[in-house]
């Protein structure tokens, strides 16, 4: 099957300078949102450079690095309020946030008029590396903070906290987690108070993972030995559909954006998506990338089918509420009987086995799993927040 | 069939704490007439607390539930 060809109509001004032509199959570059952003996508306009990198190359890649630096090193003031982050943070902002998004792109499924050639190009990727660690120390100090608030023990191995069955003190760490009241839920609100403009912003928000849903994990794959292995390989068959082209989530989930009258290809919205959407996608691709955060990875998947079943239901009711047809809601709807599956599959027979085999690798499951949480959390707190004040979640109206 | 021996011919159930069965392997989900129940998946996971409303299959309620194995 062929996607159809992705255009730049509807996008902001800004990307026309491209290195070479769109191929059909790629993705707009998003819109910078501040000197990140804009660096990197003046790196990534220029031709790979085959070696050393020469001329007004070289002047762009330091500025690239330095941006990204004095970005980071200069919490403050913020440029204008942000509904969609914390204030101060700019590692979870706009500006970085989006610049890590399309250097990911590189990995993923690219960026139209982008060479391909930049994707181990050792200068960009000292300024991807150094959001990454910035990024990276966000999230355990955020979660530190959860396990300490909850009483969950990070430690090593399956039992380090007060059940004394080691696989179920495991198993109760991550139902704590997954659990923890970190933001409204956003499901809840979907089936009983969302209008039906809400409703498409709330699909556009999800559309930014799911229209590449389980890709970021199956990064992983390679990394695991046995159980944890065929388990992570299950769930993902799961997730592509078996080879049923129609039955793959992200197929499914493409469906529904057209019965909601949405542009369903990927990468449509990714201008009017907030950071707080771009760092929950973010997040889990670097778990995916880095083979040292492979147990982030598996438990940031572990978290997503932990606490799936339910609220899919909920967001089925909410399209069929306000008057999206039945076909809207099948993604949702096989979402229900299949988590249910993959929660007791991530579970004990992936993380389970995955820890049991190296005990060091707890405290990385415990965090992929607290940072599903928590930026999900973000989010909804800050769509729940914009809907009920009127306003939209996005960052403009839908076209 | 991810179980430590789930091989093509049997199937396995694994007992989930305080969750479903979990069915692997060849098995047939049939009614008390023996007729064919539509919708079970090649792993399926059958519900062990009665408050899933997609019985006899789990849809996650054992969790809302507080359901807790005996």
């Amino acid at each position: 099957m062929t996607d159809p060809p992705v255009a730049t109509a509807g996008r902001g001004p800004g990307t026309a300078v491209l290195s070479r032509a769109a191929r059909p199959s790629e993705v707009a570059p998003p819109e910078p949102r501040g000197p990140v952003g804009s660096a990197l996508l003046d790196v990534l306009t220029r031709p790979a450079p085959p070696g050393p990198p020469e001329g007004s190359t070289v002047a762009a890649l330091r500025r690239w690095q330095a941006t990204v630096q004095a970005a980071l090193a200069d919490p403050g003031p913020l440029d204008a309020p942000r509904p969609d982050g914390p204030a101060g943070e700019p590692i979870i902002g706009d500006d970085v946030q989006v610049a890590l998004h399309l250097a990911y792109t590189l990995h993923l499924h690219g960026s139209s008029g982008v060479d391909e050639g930049w994707e181990w190009q050792p200068d960009l990727l000292a300024g991807v590396r150094m959001i990454e660690r910035a990024f990276e120390a966000h999230l355990r100090r955020r979660a530190a903070e959860l396990y300490a608030v909850l009483g969950v023990g990070v430690g090593v191995g399956l039992g380090c906290g007060p059940d004394p069955r080691p696989a179920q003190d495991l198993r109760q760490a991550l139902i704590a987690i997954t659990d923890a009241p970190v933001g409204p839920a956003l499901s809840s609100y979907v089936r009983d108070e969302a209008s039906l403009a809400q409703v498409r912003e709330f699909l556009v928000l999800k559309s930014i993972y799911q229209l590449k849903e389980a890709d970021p994990h199956t990064f992983s794959i390679p990394r695991l030995q046995g159980r944890a292995k065929a388990a992570a390989v299950e769930i993902q068959g799961d997730e592509y559909g078996n080879g049923t082209l129609r039955a793959m989530h992200s197929q499914l989930y493409r469906v529904t954006m057209q019965h909601a009258g949405l542009d369903e290809r990927l990468g449509a919205y990714l201008d009017l998506a907030p950071a707080a959407v771009l760092a929950s996608d973010n997040a889990a691709v670097m778990f995916g990338l880095h083979r040292r955060l492979r147990a982030a990875a598996i438990g940031h998947l572990c978290a997503l089918e932990m606490t799936s079943s339910a609220p899919m239901r909920r967001y089925a009711r909410g399209l069929r509420r306000v008057g999206l047809p039945p076909e809207a809601a099948e993604y949702f709807l096989e979402h229900v009987g299949v988590d249910a599956v993959h929660e007791q599959v991530a579970v004990h027979d992936m993380v389970v086995p995955l820890v049991a085999a190296d005990p060091a690798l707890r405290a990385d499951v415990l965090l992929g799993a607290a940072t599903a949480t928590l930026l999900d959390g973000d989010l909804a707190t800050a769509a729940v927040a914009a809907w009920a004040s009127g306003r939209s979640a996005l960052r403009g109206p839908l076209p | 069939m991810t179980g430590p021996e789930a091989p093509g011919e049997t199937a396995v159930i694994m007992i989930c704490p305080d969750g479903p069965l979990i069915v692997r392997g060849a098995y047939t989900l049939v009614d008390s007439n023996g007729g064919p129940i539509p919708g079970a998946r090649r792993t399926t996971a059958l519900c062990r607390c009665g408050r899933s409303r997609e019985k006899p299959f789990c849809d996650g309620s054992h969790k809302m539930t507080g359901f807790r194995a005996p």
